[in-house]
C-alpha cells in the first residue's frame, strides 16, 4: 500500500468510526516506516474533517459526530505512544486552557460535556468545573487553572442572567484582560454575547473549537504586538 | 384540585422511546456503523434502565378558568401571549400535566457517549411518556364529555415553548403538588430530575389552534418577539 492508500484508509476508518481498522492502520503504517505524525494530521485528521463538514451541512448526527471523535482521540492516543521526544512534544503541545462550567441555578451539563470533550479532542487542556457554579467559583477555578478562556454554559432563560454576572464580575476584579469569555446554551445568542460583554459565542461544540482556536491566536498575536 | 398521578410502565413506553432513539440518532439500521452505534445505546438502555422511572399528575380544570388570556387557579396566572390568540368560547377545560421520567443512570461523565446516549434516551423517555399520557387524556376526556363528543385536545403549552418564560414552572409545581412524584424545583424554575417536564393542554371544541413554529419554539420574553409585535400591529389596525 502505498502512501496516498494508506492516508485514504486512514481518513475512511475514521468517517466510519472503525477503531479496530484504524489501530491496524497505524500498525501497518509503523511496521512500514510511515511517518506517524504526519499520518495522524494528514491521513486520520482528514476523515475527521470530514465528519466536521458533513455535521455541518447536517448530514450526520451528532451521536455519529461523538462517536468518531472518541476513535479521533483514541487514534491520537495510541500514535503519541509511539512517537519520538521531539514530536510528541509537538503534538502534546496544547492550544490553550479553557476552564469550563454550567452557571449557577442550571444542572444541564451535556452540552457542556461535549463541548468540553470536542475541545479536548482538538489539543486544549479542558477543566471541567461542573454544573451550578456561582460566578465566584467560576472566577477561582479560572484562576486557579490559570485559564486562557472561561466557557459557560447556561441552557434557560432564567440563568444567562449568570453569564451577564460573569462578566461583570471580571470587570470589578479588574480580571478581564486575563482571562477571554466564551458562553453558550439553547438560549444564547451571538447578540446576547454582544450584550452582556463576553468576547465569543459558540452555536455547538466544533464551532467552539473554531471560536476557542481564534481567541488564543488574537490573545497571543496581541501579545506580540506589545513587546 | 387533587391532581391524579399516573404510573408508566417502562415496558410500555419502550417501543415508543426505542424509535424515537433511532430516529434522534438518525439511524439507518441497515448500515453496519449504525447498527454498531444501535447496539452501544441499547446497551447504555440497559445498564441505566434501573432509573428509568415515569410518573406523572394530571388536574383537570373547567373552562372557567381562563379569562382574558390567563389561566387563574387558586391565585396563581398561568399566561403566554399565545393565549390571547385562542377563543375562550371554545375551551372546555384545561388538563395541567407534569411528567418524569426519571433518569437514565450512565457509567461516567467522562465516557462522552455513554453520557450522550443515556441523555438521549431520558429525553426519549419523557417525549414517549407524554405521548402516553396524551392517549390517556383522550380517554378521559370521552369519559367526561361524552363518547361521541368533537372535543380534541390542543398542542402542548408550557413553560420555555409558546414564549411561556420558564418560571412559570413554578406555578405548575405548586398547583400539581410536583413533590408527589419525586420532582423538586430550582429557584430558577428548572425541574429535578431533569428529564421532568410540565405544561397544559385545552380542551377545544370542534376548533383547531393556528399555529406558527416561531411560536412552538419561542422562549418567550417580557415584550414578546417580533412575531408577537407585528401580529399585535395587525389586530391593532383591524381594530
Amino acid at each position: 500500500m502505498d502512501k496516498d492508500e494508506l492516508y485514504l484508509h486512514a481518513a475512511k476508518a475514521i468517517t466510519d468510526a472503525d477503531e479496530t481498522e484504524a489501530m491496524e492502520i497505524l500498525s501497518y503504517a509503523k511496521e512500514n516506516d510511515f511517518d506517524l505524525l504526519d499520518l495522524l494530521l494528514s491521513g486520520f485528521s482528514a476523515g475527521n474533517a470530514e465528519l466536521g463538514d458533513k455535521f455541518d451541512k447536517g448530514v450526520i448526527s451528532l451521536p455519529e459526530l461523538i462517536y468518531a471523535a472518541e476513535v479521533m482521540k483514541n487514534i491520537t492516543n495510541a500514535i503519541l505512544e509511539k512517537l519520538n521526544e521531539e514530536n510528541k512534544a509537538e503534538l502534546s503541545r496544547k492550544k490553550g486552557t479553557i476552564v469550563i462550567a454550567t452557571v449557577a441555578g442550571d444542572v444541564h451539563d451535556i452540552g457542556k460535556g461535549i463541548v468540553a470533550s470536542t475541545l479536548r479532542t482538538a489539543g486544549f487542556d479542558v477543566i471541567d468545573l461542573g454544573c451550578e457554579l456561582s460566578v465566584e467559583d467560576i472566577l477561582e477555578g479560572a484562576k486557579k487553572y490559570d485559564a486562557d478562556i472561561i466557557g459557560t454554559s447556561a441552557l434557560l432563560t432564567s440563568t444567562m442572567s449568570e453569564q451577564k454576572k460573569l462578566e461583570k464580575l471580571l470587570v470589578e476584579t479588574e480580571s478581564k484582560d486575563r482571562f477571554m469569555t466564551m458562553v453558550g446554551g439553547a438560549p444564547v445568542t451571538n447578540r446576547w454575547a454582544k450584550k452582556i460583554g463576553a468576547d465569543a459565542y459558540s452555536e455547538n461544540a466544533l464551532e467552539a473549537v473554531t471560536v476557542a482556536l481564534k481567541l488564543i491566536e488574537n490573545k497571543y498575536s496581541k501579545k506580540d504586538g506589545d513587546l | 384540585m387533587k391532581s391524579q398521578i399516573i404510573r408508566i410502565s417502562e415496558r410500555e413506553a419502550f417501543p415508543l422511546a426505542e424509535k424515537r432513539f433511532v430516529e434522534t440518532c438518525r439511524f439507518d439500521l441497515n448500515k453496519e456503523k449504525h447498527q454498531r452505534m444501535m447496539r452501544m445505546g441499547l446497551k447504555v438502555r440497559d445498564d441505566g434502565i434501573d432509573g428509568i422511572d415515569i410518573r406523572a399528575l394530571v388536574s383537570f380544570y373547567d373552562a372557567d378558568v381562563l379569562q382574558d388570556g390567563a389561566i387563574k387557579i387558586g391565585g396563581k396566572d398561568i399566561s403566554c401571549n399565545f393565549f390571547e390568540l385562542i377563543p375562550e368560547d371554545r375551551v372546555r377545560g384545561v388538563y395541567l400535566y407534569m411528567i418524569t421520567a426519571g433518569e437514565c443512570h450512565f457509567s461516567s461523565e467522562d465516557n462522552i457517549m455513554d453520557f450522550l446516549y443515556a441523555d438521549i434516551w431520558g429525553t426519549n423517555y419523557v417525549d414517549s411518556g407524554t405521548d402516553i399520557l396524551i392517549r390517556r387524556l383522550n380517554e378521559d376526556m370521552k369519559q367526561r364529555f361524552g363518547r361521541d363528543c368533537s372535543y380534541t385536545l390542543s398542542s402542548e403549552f408550557g413553560p420555555g415553548y409558546f414564549g411561556m418564560p420558564v418560571i412559570q414552572s413554578k406555578a405548575f409545581y405548586e398547583l400539581l403538588k410536583g413533590e408527589e412524584i419525586g420532582v423538586t424545583i430550582k429557584e430558577s424554575g428548572l425541574l429535578i430530575p431533569q428529564k421532568s417536564c410540565t405544561g397544559l393542554f385545552f380542551v377545544l371544541d370542534d376548533y383547531e389552534l393556528d399555529i406558527e413554529p416561531e411560536c412552538v419554539s419561542c422562549l418567550g420574553s417580557s415584550s414578546g418577539c417580533s412575531f408577537c409585535s407585528v401580529r399585535t400591529k395587525l389586530e391593532r389596525n383591524r381594530l
